[in-house]
């Protein structure tokens, strides 16, 4: 049996109240309105956000534990991404020859700015385990077919993911297998990373090769077919229903961030 | 299992003509490595047979030819009078099931219904039919209730029934199957034989696992060096150990351990 992802419940679970393509289309747009936003200026929009993230979390009936737990997962290297512009700074500094003293050397914005970057992109990261866990992968691409994405990029997504779940099952087989001729500890995994995973690169090449003939196998001639997208009508009601109950929570977190 | 497979075929030109036909095939990855050394073998149709040998003799390499994956470097494979080629590749395949050795290789949708709707989608089918081809797939393979089962999180036998799940909603005429019996229990392994004994029509079988191939097939060919060094049926082929031994498919060890028991 191979393990199974949190970002990929089976689809049998709980299922959300709306139909994937609105909710897809909300969190998408939610996320540029996040990620758009100009200035940490004031903080209450930030707060604003996560009130509705919660809520479309809610709506959605994405289990709450698994969303924080990712979260808690991810928020180290958010925030190693997000101090790299005043860290960067610093290093300049360092180049040039200055030794920073304290604060006065770096301007308090870059610290406001990173801080703004790790909030916004946490916001983001939030929404998009939100949305995954309520809808499922395979929920989501059938939301991206309707709202008319190429079948060409909705295909590449979902081998995508099950290219990362075949990828995920051989590196915990090598993990064990590695486990059990060794002590255990960290220091034998890390000095077995480098070779796992080129281990794992040489086997991903030889399966897509045989992933590839299996698909030839079965007709496949560079022309993905999908199942037809959603009626527009229904999509149009799912959405004018919809709007009815975001869109003026969403207008006024985007008044509050301007 | 049950075994409700579905006859008619939208290839009506391979219709009742499904023999497999060999003729001094010859295939090599690269210069020094030939794995196929003028290859003989016809399989007549609905004929079930056996294509045994020791590892690297070259059995795989055969049966990608049987659908047009790999094409002759020399000699002509043909499928129901057909030779395969590219000009025709679209029938073939439609013709020929391939079942891959790992499903992981086979499965590459998230949903198990993606994967059996692949191949009908593929040749153009209506959604209505390809659903029909879906469910009666599904239905002989005992997966009804899967559709919507993610294949990460399916056991290694039920990737293995979605495997052939997804050959049989192209209803096949020829089915050929590369080492279906690995790593699954005995139960599966009962259930998989009878499954192929049920399949209507030709079946080109590559295993190891001697036993259950022979359980369910009417001839033996063994695969020796790249070449078929014997072809005939199950009793005569399987009662010449020198033969087995030579090629490394022996299987008579078994009954000395039997004996053991007894």
């Amino acid at each position: 049996m191979s393990a199974s992802s949190e970002l990929s419940p089976s689809a049998d679970t709980r299922q959300p109240l709306l139909s994937p393509t609105p909710v897809t289309l909300l969190a998408v747009l939610l996320t540029l309105a996040i990620v758009g936003m100009e200035q940490l200026g004031e903080l209450r929009a930030f707060g604003l956000y996560g009130l509705l993230i919660l809520a479309a979390a809610l709506i959605w009936r994405a289990p709450l534990w698994p969303i924080i737990r990712r979260i808690l997962q991810l928020s180290p290297a958010l925030l190693l991404l997000s101090l790299g512009l005043p860290l960067s700074r610093l290093l300049d500094l360092w180049i040039a020859g200055l030794s920073p003293d304290g604060t006065s050397l770096l301007a308090a914005s870059y610290w406001v700015d990173a801080l703004s970057l790790f909030i916004r992109s946490l916001c983001a990261l939030a929404l998009l385990v939100s949305i995954t866990q309520a809808l499922g992968w395979q929920g989501i691409l059938n939301a991206l077919r309707g709202l008319g994405m190429p079948l060409a990029v909705t295909a590449v997504l979902e081998h995508m993911e099950r290219y990362r779940a075949l990828v995920t099952d051989e590196w915990q087989r090598t993990n064990l297998a590695r486990d059990s001729r060794s002590p255990g500890g960290m220091r034998f995994a890390l000095a077995s990373y480098a070779g796992q995973t080129g281990l794992i690169f040489a086997r991903s090449w030889d399966r897509s090769e045989r992933i590839h003939q299996a698909m030839l196998s079965r007709g496949y001639s560079l022309v993905p077919h999908s199942v037809p997208r959603r009626s527009a009508w229904r999509l149009l009601g799912n959405m004018a229903g919809l709007a009815q109950l975001w869109l003026p929570a969403v207008a006024l977190a985007i008044r509050v961030a301007l | 299992m049950t075994n409700s497979f579905p006859t008619d075929h939208p290839a009506s030109d391979i219709i009742g003509q499904t023999s497999v036909s060999v003729n001094g095939l010859s295939f090599a990855y690269s210069e020094d490595r030939a794995v196929l050394r003028g290859v003989n073998l016809h399989v007549q149709a609905g004929r079930k047979v056996a294509l045994l040998g020791s590892s690297g003799a070259g059995k795989s390499t055969l049966l990608l030819h049987m659908n047009g994956i790999h094409l002759p470097q020399q000699g002509r494979v043909t499928i129901g009078g057909h030779g395969v080629s590219t000009e025709n590749l679209s029938h073939i395949r439609q013709a020929v099931g391939l079942v891959f050795q790992d499903p992981d290789d086979q499965l590459f949708h998230l949903t198990v219904e993606e994967d059996v709707a692949f191949g009908p989608r593929n040749f153009g089918l209506a959604e209505v039919a390809v659903r029909e081809r879906v469910r009666e797939a599904l239905e002989a393979m005992q997966l009804v209730g899967f559709e919507q089962r993610l294949n990460q999180q399916l056991s290694f036998g039920e990737r293995r029934r979605v495997s052939l799940a997804t050959v049989f909603s192209m209803r096949p005429k020829v089915l050929a199957l590369d080492e279906p019996f690995a790593n699954l229990d005995p139960h599966m392994v009962r259930s998989l034989m009878e499954t192929i004994r049920c399949f209507p029509g030709t079946v080109l079988l590559a295993s190891q696992d001697i036993l259950p191939a022979l359980g369910c097939c009417q001839e033996i060919a063994i695969l020796h060096q790249g070449q078929i060094v014997a072809h005939g049926p199950v009793k005569e082929i399987a009662m010449d150990r020198e033969l087995l031994q030579r090629c490394g498919v022996d299987f008579w060890y078994l009954a000395d351990v039997l004996d053991k028991l007894r």
